[in-house]
């Protein structure tokens, strides 16, 4: 889960990590008031994708009437796919200094990586590639152990060439944000750019937390900014324990299959054969019949499809199981797609039985690729 | 290969529902299952197999080469926890959606103990007519032969190993590395354990995006020339960016993981790289015909 930044913020602010005085608001009315309690201030987008200042989504304002405007001008808009619906209207910080601070979870090593830099406020990656002398990188030991410890990052922010009396404070603040990246079970927690102001102190004025939707469960202070529209297909396909997954949303063609890799191959196949899959549904394990109708009238609930392609294995799930399933949405099926089952493992000669009576085309002992021409054959021929 | 038949098994999670059905699964197939490990439920059995309440009371009375951990999600570090600090040598971790803060410390744990562990989110290992420690269909793999296959993905073992079976190409060993962000053994780990085994004759990699393994794999064959075949398949060459193809780890972030990069990385590295689940089992067939000429 991608943390917008007023949350990933609120989640700091609870940490003990400074962050400046703000209100989120979703009208122009509430970004005056706001701004009349805070005084001078920065309207800020809360949309998640980077390229806000340039997008023209961060305002400065000094009055409670030009917050106003920021936002009527701000709010309806749209930012790389996502709807400007909410903004913070956040305290103006007097900057001295930009610095950059971040800890992400290094997969390849298997351990967090804290990165930090005395050139912060500008992407990251474009230090990396132009001043990598200038990023300094250091992996924090897993199990948490000397991660409490001033000392290293102390000399590290000196090598950086922090000035000497921010020192102290900035690696108080690179073990806070350490510690709440393992309490928060993070993927990414950045800070940037991490502010000095001239008053000497150092406040976050960013915040990009990305956690794990894995772990939310055991996080109730996570939980609350949990966004689902209970109205979409995804949605409503995880509710019955299946993934759906939208992909081009001009295609035709639906792919229902039995774990990732082997959606994603149906998918690529069908794209080869100069179909356009418009949606992939992962049955996962263990799918009851119930499930395994809801599912297929979650696939045909989308829009424009009119070919379906089945390909699952009887491995953890069960043929004739499924194969019932698909007797229940048949009337339906056959009225909105053309479709072709592939379909091998446990029951098999008892799921073959029910989808040939109901006259299925049936793949049973070819690879994906024959199954996926199959259903071109059948679409062509059905004209769709 | 990691387990032959005589690879005594511990199964931890053994009376959940998945854990008990895929025990008598095992024992079906004629694996050595000799214990199983539930807290609270020491002193009951499952299809036979006594269960102890934790891992050094069921290794008191066996002995215990590998541990199967299927285990619901928010138990799967304590459980790994316990088998590790207990020196058992390799775990195979089943569990799908483990927090991945857990598995990086499962991993460091493991890296201290000198311990192996295979997933998590992974359908297990098998050497097809000697033994399994997983959850595959042990019919959809055949009876043995000269193939290893190495993949992140469970359900694209099921489709090539019985499209390969289904050809006439013997399969001799499988290594369900795992979906998830971190795993345990990787392709080059499992490459490496396979360099002198002279019964396997040829690998396939089922890759797919999302991670660097791939590419780190491809490095690694470029370093160190490998002595036999090596045939690869890579999902995921259609999917969009940055979207979370259904595994935890199957995401094209920031223009790394995609599939043609990995499909060139392994080219160039000399793997034989094929686009189609058909061109793998021809291809692979193609090689079985020659090396037996």
């Amino acid at each position: 889960m991608y943390l917008r930044e007023h949350q990933g913020k609120e989640i700091l602010r609870a940490a003990g990590f400074p962050v400046p005085a703000s209100q989120v608001v979703s009208s122009p009315e509430e970004a005056a008031e706001a701004a009349k309690s805070i005084g001078p201030c920065v309207v800020k987008a809360q949309v998640r994708a980077g390229g806000r200042g340039k997008a023209g989504l961060i305002a400065l304002a000094q009055t409670p009437a030009e917050a106003s405007a920021a936002a009527a001008r701000m709010l309806g808009q749209t930012h790389q796919g996502e709807a400007v619906d909410r903004l913070l209207v956040e305290a103006r910080l007097d900057i001295a200094q930009e610095l950059y601070l971040g800890v992400v979870l290094d997969t390849t090593q298997a351990s967090p990586m804290a990165l930090l830099s005395t050139k912060g406020g500008v992407d990251i990656e474009q230090v990396a590639a132009q001043h990598p002398h200038d990023l300094y990188r250091v992996t924090l030991d897993p199990l948490q152990e000397g991660i409490s410890d001033l000392a290293p990052w102390l000399s590290l922010w000196d090598k950086a060439g922090l000035a000497p009396d921010l020192l102290e404070r900035a690696a108080e603040l690179t073990v806070k944000l350490a510690e709440l990246f393992f309490q928060a079970e993070a993927f990414t927690l950045e800070i940037n750019p991490l502010v000095v102001t001239r008053q000497g102190d150092i406040v976050a004025g960013d915040c990009k937390l990305i956690v794990d939707d894995a772990a939310v469960f055991r996080h109730p202070e996570l939980q609350g900014f949990m966004e689902v529209d209970e109205s979409s297909l995804e949605a409503r396909a995880n509710k019955v324990g299946v993934t759906y997954v939208s992909l081009d949303q001009s295609g035709t063609i639906g792919v229902m299959a039995g774990g990732a890799g082997i959606c994603m191959t149906t998918m690529d196949e069908v794209a080869d054969s100069g179909g356009v899959p418009v949606a992939f549904i992962d049955l996962g394990g263990g799918i009851s019949e119930d499930n395994m109708t809801a599912a297929l009238e979650i696939m045909l609930s989308t829009p424009g499809i009119t070919g379906l392609c089945i390909n699952v294995f009887g491995g953890i799930n069960n043929c004739e199981i499924m194969a019932r399933g698909v007797r229940r949405v048949w009337p339906q099926l056959c009225e909105q797609v053309t479709m072709v089952i592939k379909m091998r493992g446990h029951s098999q000669e008892e799921g073959w039985a029910i989808l040939q009576e109901l006259g299925v085309p049936v793949v049973k002992h070819g690879t994906t690729t024959e199954a996926v021409k199959l259903l071109m054959d059948h679409l062509r021929a059905a004209g769709r | 290969m990691y387990i032959d038949k005589n690879s005594r098994v511990l199964i931890q999670g053994i009376t959940g529902r998945q854990g008990s059905y895929h025990t008598q699964k095992m024992l079906e197939s004629g694996v050595a299952v000799v214990a199983g490990v539930t807290p609270g439920k020491g002193g009951q059995e499952v299809c036979g197999v006594p269960v102890y309440d934790h891992v050094p009371q069921a290794q008191a009375q066996h002995a215990i080469d590998v541990s199967m951990i299927i285990v619901p999600p928010p138990y799967a570090l304590g459980a790994a926890s316990e088998a590790i600090a207990a020196g058992i040598p390799l775990l195979v971790i089943i569990t799908e959606h483990i927090p991945v803060h857990d598995v990086m410390r499962i991993k460091a744990m493991a890296r201290k103990k000198g311990v192996n562990f295979i997933g998590p989110n992974t359908i297990g290992i098998i050497a097809p007519g000697q033994s399994k420690v997983g959850i595959m269909p042990t019919f959809l793999y055949g009876q043995g032969g000269r193939v290893a296959i190495i993949s992140r993905s469970g359900t694209m073992c099921h489709e090539n190993a019985s499209n390969l079976v289904n050809q006439g190409v013997g399969i001799g060993a499988v290594v369900g590395i795992g979906g998830d962000p971190i795993i345990g053994v990787d392709f080059v780990e499992v490459l490496e354990h396979f360099r002198d085994d002279d019964s396997i004759g040829a690998i396939l990699l089922i890759g797919e995006i999302g991670q660097n393994r791939e590419e780190k794999t491809a490095q690694y064959l470029l370093d160190h020339p490998y002595p036999k075949p090596i045939f690869a398949f890579i999902a995921g060459r259609y999917a969009p960016k940055g979207k979370k193809m259904g595994h935890a780890g199957a995401i094209i972030e920031k223009g790394s993981g995609s599939a043609e990069g990995k499909i060139n990385s392994l080219k160039q590295a000399g793997v034989k790289v094929a686009l189609t689940t058909q061109q793998v089992a021809d291809e692979m067939a193609r090689w079985q015909r020659q090396s037996q000429a």
